[in-house]
């Protein structure tokens, strides 16, 4: 199976309504101490070409192994996708745009 | 050369570090999983071996080992690898997740980071944005002076 590389988008109160709208409020997991969270996946060519057009991302190879760090105006991008498409495979959508 | 400039650089920032809180007058410095660490060259205990070998004898301050900090659900509270044996429930995370969860701007719960200081570290954030949390040569291009300290008379 192909290694996946999590997005973790936080999810607060308003994220959990639209999410709950979206019928996806189940796909959350509690992360830390009850804070929500939903997973986007990315496989390794995605990972690389999302490290690659936002440098500032990182993947954190030592703890989480999750790709973090993207700045708020695209994860704010990606959870809209979510949202809109009702689903977490969203990412090749998502990069078509770069 | 490699090897030995990085190893240099890694023993000399630790060495910093517990050098400028002896000179703050602290007693205790805490050094946790890849402290001072350059990339993944380091494993992530390393700098326990090597201040081990230094700090008490030169540096005058008493060094505190920590591994891996996590939140474990069955203990209810933030924990270390080594005083918590709940494996299978740890909710691990790193300096990377937690400065991911302040640039998103979502509140965590006040376990992991208390409200008021969230709200400060927040603030700055939106204030001076975000950049390298290293002090590299981009970092000092780029950064916004917070304040500035007078010469010493």
């Amino acid at each position: 199976m192909a290694d996946k590389y999590p997005i973790n988008l936080w999810v607060n109160e308003e994220r959990y309504q639209k999410l709950e709208k979206a019928g996806l409020a189940a796909m959350c997991q509690e992360m830390l101490a009850g804070l929500k969270c939903i997973q986007v996946y990315c496989n390794d060519a995605q990972r690389d070409k999302v490290l690659k057009v936002f440098p500032t991302a990182k993947f954190d190879s030592a703890t989480t192994k999750s790709i973090e760090l993207l700045p708020r105006k695209v994860k704010d991008k990606i959870f809209d996708l979510v949202v809109e498409k009702q689903k977490i495979d969203i990412m090749d959508e998502f990069l078509k745009q770069f | 050369m490699y090897r030995e400039v990085v190893e240099l650089f890694g023993s000399i920032a630790d060495d910093v570090g517990a050098a400028l809180r002896t000179n703050l007058g602290l007693t205790h410095h805490m050094f946790g999983r890849d402290h001072a660490g350059v990339g993944t060259y380091y494993g992530p205990y390393d700098a326990h071996r090597m201040l081990g070998q230094l700090v008490e004898k030169d540096l005058q301050i008493i060094p505190v080992y920590s591994e891996n900090w996590l939140y474990c659900p069955h203990c209810g509270e933030i924990t270390s690898e080594s005083l918590c044996n709940h494996k299978k429930e740890w909710q691990k995370f790193s300096g990377t997740l937690i400065r991911s969860i302040v640039q998103d701007g979502v509140k965590p719960p006040r376990l992991i980071f208390r409200p008021e200081v969230f709200d400060l570290v927040l603030e700055c954030a939106e204030k001076y944005g975000f950049g390298s949390p290293f002090v590299d040569a981009e970092y000092l291009k780029k950064r916004i002076p917070v304040f500035e300290i007078p010469p010493l008379k």
